[in-house]
């Protein structure tokens, strides 16, 4: 599935910028495991209806 | 004569004396948080219901607003943010803390002046950046947390925009 932009526009940030931005708000990796097993209980109470 | 024997006695409290009682306070606080995330973890792998994080919330609301500690409480060394994180932070079995925990908590998030340091040593953005990309949150929840990360990165991009000029 295709990566989750941030709510904010980081086009044409330079390098440092860039950086900070992942080192505070992480690089959309941090909390997949949850989403992952949002997705899954999603897709389980489709099958069951 | 017991006055002077007890030259504290009676007096206000130094300046030190207060900051090491709120630095205590804190530090105090923040294991009770985490023993509450454990507990609390613990409890729904036993199918039970989480109310460790819950009994705990107003002694953390409390201190997130009260303004006279804020420096403390938003010093990266002290470092309060993280744990506050960790009580916004998904269970082990992938569902989010209590609706009151996430209220009251992105509420107060809002009318800190959070810097740049104390977000850096926190990671407190990370599992507001979740709360974004997450469909469980409430929408107001939702909103809030797409405010802050707008608020926290403003002053990144601003850098970037100024650098160009």
């Amino acid at each position: 599935r295709p990566r989750d932009r941030l709510v904010v526009d980081t086009t044409g940030l330079d390098k440092d910028a860039l950086d900070d931005m992942e080192a505070i708000f992480g690089n959309g990796e941090d909390y997949d495991w949850a989403l992952q097993m949002e997705e899954e209980e999603e897709e389980r109470e489709r099958e069951e209806q | 004569d017991d006055a002077l024997k007890n030259p504290s006695k009676g007096k206000r409290k130094t300046g030190l004396d207060l900051e090491t009682e709120i630095d205590e306070q804190i530090a105090n606080l923040k294991v009770a948080m985490e023993k509450a995330c454990m507990a609390d973890n613990e409890a729904r792998e036993k199918g039970q219901a989480a109310t460790h994080k819950l009994k705990l919330l107003p002694q953390v609301t409390a201190m997130l607003n009260r303004t006279s500690v804020q420096e403390y409480v938003l010093d990266p060394d002290t470092n309060f943010l993280q744990s506050v994180k960790f009580f916004l932070e998904p269970l082990n079995d992938g569902s989010l803390p209590a609706y009151n925990i996430q209220r009251d908590i992105f509420n107060a998030l809002t009318r800190l002046p959070i810097t740049k340091e104390a977000l850096l040593s926190s990671g407190i953005g990370k599992v507001v950046y979740f709360y974004t990309r997450s469909k469980r949150p409430e929408p107001s929840i939702k909103r809030i947390a797409e405010r802050l990360v707008g608020e926290w990165s403003r002053p990144i991009l601003k850098r970037t925009d100024d650098y160009k000029k």
